[in-house]
């Protein structure tokens, strides 16, 4: 496979942990290039090739090495204290506490043996979510992946838990690919965010981070992602996430600057179990970001709300795909889905699929999707700058208050925290804006 | 204050201002009356720098320390920092932009302007309170989103509201009466009222005789297909509400 990465070539490592899963292993070693260009992603046999450049990251050769935690020093939550960095580097755990563990995945049956303080539940967990065949990209992860995270939360945990992801590897190409796993343990409730940076000197970075996440009974759990990569960067993170009944999740993607981003979320509910999906894209130039969700309800009174916005500049362009399903057993189960697009460059571009499979008969379902040019807002912007509010400051607010429901939901200090990114990007964005209206 | 000197605007080629002449003292009060499309709310908008109108022809002074200046050539917020508020006769509306903290951006960016140092929230936030006391008005106003699922009536109160914090020198009124009941409209008068002063000039657009009972203006003028084709005292207003607009085309031609 030309342009492929050379690393994805050898499997000496896994086939000798994987042996018995020799079906799926196959299938990802024979058709991974095939099965990452057609499938899932758009692709040249549908419309949307035209707008996915997945081409970029098939001709470039990252190399996955280890994970080098060299972690940001820059303290990126301000308000979140004590700041909280989980570093692992070939399964060795560099800085971690006391729920947390990182592990290899090379030799995981190993490290799970070894784990006393997991008990065996989770430890199967853990091995059915890695020999699971989802996607290729969690192939490669399950495949390749010789690091990870374990984050298992026993006790509600009073500030959030901060991971930084970025490399200080200075080659050309490098590629972090992680399998992550959290655990949210009965009657508890966590914060989690995950910061993925790029790297100083703007050389490309290629995340393929695959999380799954089990959310058990009337427990309760944050995640949020954010993107403060670089232009250069691709990222690719799927978050698989199972409720329990009666669990409670909040999810939101924050995608600001990786060229090519794809924010995945996937999520199995049980019975009265609810969840908020949120995700902001604030993007220009050529920016790509394909927010990916799927929503599957099993149990009755289950809710879930989809919400998601973007505001593309220049030639930035988004995809929302959005998925729910409703099972006959998901009775009196209240679901929406709604993407709101906000268009400010001539050639910025938006397409949004909010889907919904429903075989209940007693349900609450909404879907919706919007794509309007932001000059389509030019009597908002007049009023308040009729105020003697500046152009800029006028889009400025008009942009923050179109974006306010996406953050609700949110804790206040991950609010706090994303809001100071948004507002910061706004500020780049200056000029951008005062092309809009010419 | 204020001269307007031929001035002609079209919007998306259609010339809807054909030659308007105004000169506005300060601490004057002019109506401008009119049947529907005479180009009442153009001018309003004109004057107050929407986009969507083209001026054609024609210049507009506006005297800013002592001096006139072209407001022509002043940018939207320009014009309102030096002092130029228009009340909309359909406020927008903003969900997701609280009514506090959009009064407090406007008016801070008109003290900076000014050279006046902004009060802390605090003050304001007291200051404010006892603005819209003074207005009879809902304090829950300021807790909601600027506009948003606020009644007509309400939209205008907060327009008023506006007008008051920021305080301009030249204050036009765009058919801000429409679709109030008799109980709003005097509560309005009264925010109007309390804005006059010898320094301050008002421009009221509008169809009725009734808010012109409560804010009596020293002039009224009536434009007709886009010039003013009448001025006169407030008589003229009464004779308008009586005979309705068909005389003073019938008197030009």
């Amino acid at each position: 496979m030309t342009g492929f990465p050379k690393t994805f070539t050898d499997f000496s490592n896994y086939k000798k942990t994987f042996s018995q899963k020799r079906e799926w292993q196959n299938c990802f070693e024979k058709q991974a290039g095939f099965y990452l260009d057609n499938l899932d992603f758009f692709s040249k046999k549908t419309e949307g090739w035209k707008y996915f450049p997945f081409q970029k990251i098939m001709k470039q050769n990252f190399v996955f090495n280890s994970f080098d935690t060299s972690l940001h020093k820059e303290k990126s939550f301000p308000n979140l204290s004590p700041s909280l960095l989980i570093s692992v580097h070939n399964g060795r755990v560099l800085s971690s506490r006391q729920q947390m563990e990182g592990f290899s995945v090379n030799s995981w049956k190993d490290f799970l043996m070894s784990k006393t303080d997991l008990d065996s539940k989770t430890k199967e967990t853990i091995f059915t979510a890695l020999t699971k065949q989802r996607n290729p990209f969690c192939s490669l992860s399950n495949t390749m992946a010789i690091d990870g995270l374990i984050i298992v939360v026993k006790k509600t945990l009073k500030q959030p838990l901060e991971i930084h992801y970025t490399h200080s590897d200075t080659n050309d190409q490098q590629g972090i690919n992680l399998r992550n796993f959290i655990f949210v343990k009965n009657n508890t409730s966590a914060q989690i965010v995950e910061i993925f940076y790029g790297r100083k000197e703007n050389k490309p970075l290629f995340f393929n981070i695959q999380t799954d996440c089990f959310i058990s009974e009337k427990a309760s759990l944050e995640h949020s992602r954010v993107d403060q990569t670089t232009e250069q960067d691709t990222v690719i993170n799927q978050l698989f996430t199972k409720l329990s009944p009666s669990a409670k999740a909040c999810f939101f993607s924050l995608s600001l600057n990786a060229g090519i981003g794809r924010w995945m979320s996937e999520l199995e509910q049980e019975e009265k179990s609810s969840s908020e999906i949120r995700g902001l894209s604030l993007l220009e130039r050529n920016k790509y970001a394909d927010h990916k969700v799927a929503v599957s309800h099993k149990g009755i009174e289950g809710t879930s709300h989809q919400l998601y916005k973007s505001f593309l500049f220049d030639s930035a362009k988004q995809i929302f795909q959005g998925w729910t399903s409703i099972g006959k057993q998901a009775q009196r189960s209240s679901v929406s889905q709604l993407s709101k697009n906000f268009l400010f460059g001539k050639r910025a571009f938006a397409v949004a699929f909010p889907e919904l499979d429903i075989t209940a008969d007693d349900v609450k379902a909404s879907h919706g999707a919007t794509v309007s040019p932001f000059s389509e807002n030019k009597d908002l912007v007049f009023y308040l700058q009729s105020r003697g509010i500046h152009s800029f400051q006028a889009f400025h607010l008009i942009l923050s208050s179109l974006m306010k429901e996406v953050f609700s939901g949110l804790q206040e200090n991950t609010e706090e925290f994303i809001q100071l990114l948004v507002q910061k990007k706004l500020n780049s964005l200056a000029q951008s804006m005062d092309k809009t209206f010419q | 204050m204020l001269k307007i000197q031929n001035l002609k605007a079209s919007i998306e080629g259609e010339a809807i201002l054909k030659g308007v002449n105004l000169d506005i003292k300060a601490g004057e009060t002019h109506a401008i009356m009119g049947p529907n499309g005479s180009g009442k709310s153009t001018l309003a908008k004109v004057l107050a720098g929407e986009p969507q109108y083209k001026v054609t022809e024609g210049q507009i002074f506006y005297e800013v320390n002592f001096k006139d200046r072209d407001l022509l050539s002043m940018d939207v917020s320009e014009r309102a920092k030096e002092g130029i508020f228009m009340a909309f006769q359909y406020p927008v509306e903003v969900p997701g932009l609280n009514n506090m903290e959009f009064l407090k951006s406007a008016f801070h960016s008109v003290c900076r302007h000014q050279g006046i140092s902004a009060m802390e929230n605090k003050d304001f936030e007291k200051w404010i309170i006892q603005k819209i006391r003074k207005l009879e008005m809902n304090e829950e106003f300021l807790k909601r989103d600027l506009n948003d699922g606020f009644s007509g009536g309400e939209k205008k109160q907060n327009e008023i509201l506006q007008m008051t914090i920021l305080s301009p020198r030249l204050a036009i009124l765009d058919e801000t009466d429409s679709g109030l009941d008799i109980d709003s409209m005097q509560k309005m008068a009264k925010g109007i009222n309390q804005l006059r002063s010898k320094d301050k000039s008002l421009i009221l657009i509008t169809h009725y005789h009734r808010l012109l009972k409560l804010v009596r203006p020293d002039f009224v003028h009536v434009i007709v297909d886009g010039q003013i084709k009448q001025s006169s005292d407030f008589s003229l207003a009464k004779k308008i509400e009586a005979e309705g607009y068909d005389w003073v085309s019938k008197d030009i031609h």
